[in-house]
């Protein structure tokens, strides 16, 4: 087997990563599952060694997974000791959960998903389909890239974290964000001052109780009910005045 | 009732794979309820009604974020249960919108609690299924590609009887309660979208409301005002 039909195995298998996931392990199924093509490459004759190895427990953005599977991989194929291997993957474990963590979650997708709502709005499901065409193009990117760079850089791999990529990709969807919801901000408030100021009163409220709630990390489903319940507050006091 | 039959076998596989969508497996954010919803709505009659309980869910679910080990309600079943509920409830009675939706959104959101609960549990179910793969490699046996799959298959089954258990439930609640609420007129209800949009909002101004990106802020309320302008 050559290396791209490889490399094109595992990043298959790195969407899977996830699956079987349990607070003992975390991800040791899955990259177990998604590193065992390398047991034929490798000729590896103590299957149960390499696999109890890679049982290990393991825990990353899933997103950026393939980083260590590429980085493994390449240490696998250059026959290094099983310590230099376990211990490359136990320190990637951290840079790879709070990197990937905070430019998925805390910046593609609300940033994604802002641009879907506000586009279905205009373009109906155009908007939700933009959304899935860009989140699923960004996330095969990365997958794509962690695995090439994984397996390129091997045990030299943290210096891709202190790149161009890793600083401007997180800026750039915080940015695309900022737009977004200043954005949505004005258009909603436009459209409440047309209904009259009971509803501009209930959407500004919700905004300002559930900022607040948010802030005092109190359960997000009180915090709905709290903003809610604002509404209801504005809409008898309404009737009454 | 046929078409009851058609909703349920939907909850049940669109439950099911939405469960392995949101950490099992790929990840592509299909089940998000923005893309669920007009899916649901494409499959049932109307997208657009679809696309408009789906927007509404998102709002609700754009603050939960499925980070590592935290258990997290789950938005995938969430997402399919009040779409469905939502088209369903539209055709099968008189529908008062506002009311309906409120009740939809609340038992939604607990529906994906319950999920999100089941998430744990499976993930303790998912801890013995890896001992087993030691045991028989253990006894010289190769069994990773059978608990693998395994895996994938109780969580997607977990997905789709909680979804059909939750849809079920739900309907029969909504339904009490919308008639226990019919003598209040619907327009009493309609807070409900400001306060939504008001929810939704809010996650964003804490994901990307910074002081120091005032200056996109400011852009995109400029493009907002030039929008409303045209």
């Amino acid at each position: 087997m050559n290396n791209r039909k490889i490399l094109r195995g595992l990043w298959f298998r790195s969407f899977f990563l996830q699956t079987g996931f349990n607070y003992e392990r975390m991800q040791a199924l899955g990259w177990c599952w998604a590193i065992s093509p390398f047991l034929k490459r490798l000729s590896i004759d103590d299957k149960s060694g390499f696999y109890q190895d890679n049982l290990e427990s393991f825990n990353a953005n899933p997103y950026i997974s393939t980083y260590a599977v590429g980085a493994v991989a390449k240490l696998e194929e250059e026959k290094k000791d099983r310590e230099t291997i376990l211990r490359l993957k136990n320190s990637l474990r951290g840079p790879l959960g709070s990197l990937g963590d905070n430019l998925i979650w805390k910046g593609v997708r609300p940033a994604l998903l802002t641009l879907g709502i506000i586009t279905s709005g205009w373009f109906g499901w155009w908007g939700a389909a933009l959304f899935l065409v860009l989140f699923n193009g960004f996330q095969i990117y990365l997958r794509r890239r962690g695995l090439k760079k994984g397996y390129q850089l091997g045990e030299q791999i943290f210096k891709e974290f202190s790149g161009n990529f890793w600083r401007k990709a997180p800026q750039t969807y915080g940015a695309l964000g900022a737009v977004l919801l200043g954005l949505m901000l004005t258009l909603k408030l436009a459209e409440y001052l047309t209904w009259g100021k009971e509803y501009l009163a209930i959407f500004l409220i919700a905004v300002a109780v559930s900022v607040f709630g948010f802030l005092r990390r109190i359960p997000s489903f009180d915090v709905f009910l709290l903003s809610v319940g604002g509404g209801l507050i504005i809409k008898i006091l309404a009737g009454i005045l | 009732m046929e078409n009851m039959e058609k909703e349920i076998v939907l909850v049940l596989v669109l439950g099911g794979l939405a469960t392995l969508d949101l950490t099992e497996a790929f990840q592509g954010m299909w089940s998000q309820p923005l893309v669920s919803g007009p899916l649901i709505g494409w499959i049932l009659g109307s997208w657009q009604d679809g696309l408009l309980i789906g927007i509404l869910l998102q709002l609700l679910w754009l603050w939960y974020i499925p980070l590592g080990a935290a258990v997290f309600p789950d938005a995938g079943v969430g997402g399919v249960v009040g779409a469905v509920l939502f088209l369903h409830l539209q055709s099968a009675m008189l529908f008062d919108f506002h009311k309906v939706t409120l009740l939809i959104l609340l038992f939604s959101l607990m529906v994906s609690y319950f999920s999100g609960w089941l998430t744990l549990k499976n993930r303790f179910w998912n801890a013995r299924l890896v001992q087993r793969v030691e045991d028989s490699l253990n006894r010289g046996k190769d069994r990773l590609k059978f608990y693998f799959f395994t895996a994938l298959l109780i969580s997607f089954v977990r997905g789709a009887l909680a979804s059909v258990a939750g849809f079920l439930l739900s309907l029969l609640l909504i339904r009490f309660f919308a008639g226990r609420l019919a003598f209040i007129p619907d327009n009493f209800f309609d807070f409900l979208l400001p306060a939504v949009f008001g929810f939704g909002l809010a996650c964003l101004v804490i994901f990307f409301g910074k002081l120091k990106s005032w200056y996109y802020l400011l852009a995109g309320a400029g493009l907002g005002i030039a929008i409303i302008l045209i």
